[in-house]
């Protein structure tokens, strides 16, 4: 088990600097893909921790990343690395997404370069919780071992259950309890 | 702000700002307070709930003072202050007042806080660009760290309003 963190860890690291000398093209191709890998990643961390992901799958209407089971709830994975942080319009189309499907399906947004502070705020703006928010500092928490990936989304679901916060870094869970 | 503050908690961003922060931190208190301690918040995603995090330090960690320290994301020195000012009232709806908990915003971002070492207007638009352009290695905590170790403060505070608000207040914090 060990051994596959390791080689998962090592995978990611090589998605977080492009390789040295690529062509403009072969650049901007190697950033398209990037988003790919870290969902195949992201599904093999999950696999590890027992929680039974489906990678990506496309039906007429929609395409979802990822799906993933956590003490008994199904969620639904959206992830992005683009140079952008995620604005309203990206994260709404999950929520979209989720809200036709089963009751008590949650969606988790990842996206490595974080969050429009509007974005966030939105989900939250009169309506349900539906959708909780992982970004690049969470990832590499999760990749690197600090922190188990379902550890991690249940911190997330607890802050959003206890407080409505929808984005709550593993780091400040950190930094707060050795204050 | 109370007249003198032992416990005493900075809020930023992520590891770079909490590496100059307590860089500077160290420079302007002599004596450090009792207690210092930083949180990072991970990404700009966290702002609307800073209160959160503000009540759990002051509440439940029993800090005195809460420095919190972001990016204004502007140049504009107006739209910095609108937007220290509507943090503030965010922040007064859950009770928490001027008292406990001071704001400050770097203009146009951290990076030009050390960029005021070498240049004369430093707080323009493209900052974090413009350091890594002249220091290709100030990206790690550990470089930007050092660098704010080393700045010429007497130089920036006059080059970088937005930083000599916050040395400012530090002064007033804890002597």
């Amino acid at each position: 088990m060990q051994k596959v963190r390791g080689a998962l860890e090592r995978r990611f690291a090589s998605l977080e600097k492009p390789p040295p000398s690529l062509s403009e093209q072969a650049l901007t191709a190697w950033k398209q893909g990037r988003g790919y890998r870290l969902e195949e990643l992201l599904v093999g961390l999950m696999a590890l921790e027992g929680l039974r992901p489906e990678p990506a799958y496309r039906t007429r209407s929609e395409q979802i990343d990822a799906l993933f089971e956590l003490r008994g709830r199904h969620f639904l994975l959206e992830a992005k690395w683009t140079s952008d942080a995620q604005s309203v319009s990206a994260l709404y189309e999950l929520w979209c997404k989720v809200d036709g499907k089963l009751a008590g399906t949650l969606g988790v947004f990842v996206s490595m370069n974080g969050f429009s502070e509007d974005a966030a705020k939105s989900l939250t703006v009169g309506k349900t919780v539906r959708v909780i928010l992982v970004d690049g500092t969470d990832v590499r928490s999760a990749f690197s071992g600090e922190v188990q990936w379902a550890e991690l989304i249940d911190l997330k679901c607890r802050m959003a259950a206890q407080r409505g916060i929808v984005y709550y870094s593993w780091k400040q869970k950190k930094d707060l309890e050795n204050a | 702000m109370p007249e003198q503050a032992e416990r005493i908690a900075f809020v930023v961003e992520g590891d770079a700002d909490k590496a100059v922060v307590e860089s500077l931190a160290k420079r302007i208190w002599q004596t450090p307070p009792e207690r210092v301690h930083t949180v990072r918040l991970g990404g700009r995603a966290a702002v609307p709930w800073l209160w959160a995090t503000v009540l759990t330090l002051l509440d439940e960690k029993h800090y005195n003072h809460v420095v919190v320290l972001l990016d204004a994301d502007t140049a504009d020195g107006e739209k910095a202050a609108d937007r220290v000012e509507e943090l503030k009232a965010e922040l007064l709806k859950h009770r928490i007042t001027d008292d406990s908990v001071s704001i400050f915003l770097a203009v146009p971002e951290l990076e030009a806080w050390l960029l005021a070492a070498t240049e004369e207007n430093p707080e323009v638009p493209g900052a974090k660009q413009r350091l890594r352009a002249a220091l290709p290695e100030a990206t790690s905590p550990d470089e930007l760290a050092r660098l704010a170790s080393k700045l010429n403060l007497r130089e920036a505070r006059r080059r970088s309003p937005s930083l000599n608000t916050f040395l400012s207040a530090l002064e007033s914090l804890h002597r």
